[in-house]
């Protein structure tokens, strides 16, 4: 038997780590570390950083300076709509479940996500982005979809003509 | 055997593995304790060098705990992953670093083993890989006796199966075994017999019902 396992032991020696999971380790490493772009050059971090206070104080400038709303780019036969549209969604949640530990979470998704998440929006305004209410229970596990609220976007509303 | 050096949990050599990871042969070289210390204070190299010492084992003996390669390569993952976020609360004084890697693979294994209970690993399922023999027969025999003998283990329940892989394959002691698991020695001694006892009834079991359908074949 002891021959065996160490036979065993040379045959495990063999078999190698894929050298994606070193990649994934030092991946975590970095993010860790604070530096998702470890290979950024220093002068061009410090580039990075400083123009974020400049970009902030030319926002705030057009902001004032602006007259009036600033015309937006406009496709003939396209209306841009800016009303939330509330969808008529929900499932409900398993009885069974005590309703004292179950939580509203309000997340942010894109339409493909939700459509990869088994409820696939029909709505032709859905386009973009959409606003999700999931009842999530104590453990973490979402349990229900509360509501779906279109978030505005550029969407395609007939034509003017 | 690169684990059986492991008894003095002194591990430097396990580094020639990966020649490609290790850039400065001092950090190569440097004990456990000093890696750690770097790494803590965020020298890259010096947590490269401690992924190019251990992952090995770590992968191996989740491996076989598995029984599935995809399962030990997260659980690689997971381990140093886990190893980076504890970083800073990791003491070298009151566990070496293989005790603690050891530690969390068994963790996270067990716990995904629980968790994917219900799945079974296609490679639990594939036949074993057969080498290009200078004797076909002795060769495939042999084969087929590491298969049985992978199956044996897998089929222990997992207190045992530990045991079994660290002891057996992996070559500690004892005492080191009974700091992985947090046991008394005596428990894995008695651990390591039980666990041995039911690998050979259950291969012996398995042997007959071959040589069973040996003969029904012929």
């Amino acid at each position: 038997m002891n021959d065996l396992f160490n036979a065993l032991a040379e045959d495990d020696a063999r078999a190698d780590v894929p050298p994606h999971v070193r990649e994934a380790v030092l991946r975590a490493w970095d993010e860790r570390q604070g530096r998702p772009a470890a290979r950024l050059w220093p002068w061009a971090r410090t580039l990075a950083w400083s123009a974020v206070p400049a970009a902030a104080l030319i926002a705030f400038g057009a902001f004032w300076l602006w007259p009036g709303t600033p015309p937006r780019h406009e496709a003939p036969g396209v209306e841009y709509t800016e009303r939330e549209i509330t969808a008529e969604y929900a499932l409900v949640v398993d009885p069974a479940v005590d309703p004292n530990t179950l939580s509203v979470m309000r997340v942010r998704l894109s339409r493909g996500v939700l459509a990869s998440l088994g409820v696939p929006m029909e709505h032709p305004e859905a386009a973009g982005t959409v606003e999700v209410e999931l009842v999530v229970g104590e453990d973490g596990v979402a349990r229900a979809i509360r509501g779906i609220t279109l978030l505005p976007d550029a969407t395609t509303h007939g034509s003017r003509e | 055997l690169d684990v059986a050096r492991s008894l003095d949990w002194n591990f430097p050599a396990a580094a020639d593995n990966h020649p490609q990871m290790p850039t400065h042969a001092a950090l190569a070289a440097a004990p456990d304790a000093e890696l750690v210390r770097r790494a803590r204070d965020g020298d890259g190299e010096a947590f490269a060098v401690i992924y190019a010492r251990y992952h090995a084992v770590v992968y191996r003996f989740a491996r076989l705990m598995s029984g599935a390669s995809g399962m030990a390569e997260e659980v690689t993952q997971d381990v140093f992953v886990r190893l980076i976020d504890d970083l800073a609360r990791y003491e070298p004084q009151r566990a070496a670093l293989p005790t603690y890697l050891y530690g969390i693979a068994r963790n996270v294994t067990r716990n995904r083993l629980r968790r994917e209970r219900r799945f079974v690993a296609l490679e639990a399922c594939a036949p074993p890989d057969l080498v290009a023999p200078d004797d076909p027969c002795a060769s495939l025999a042999h084969a087929r006796e590491l298969a049985r003998l992978r199956r044996a283990i897998r089929a222990l329940p997992s207190r045992y199966r530990e045991v079994v892989i660290l002891g057996h394959v992996h070559g500690l002691a004892y005492a080191q075994i009974a700091a992985i698991v947090g046991a008394p020695v005596g428990t894995i001694r008695s651990r390591l017999n039980r666990g041995r006892e039911m690998i050979a009834r259950r291969m012996d079991e398995e042997a007959r019902a071959h040589d069973r359908g040996v003969r029904c074949a012929v």
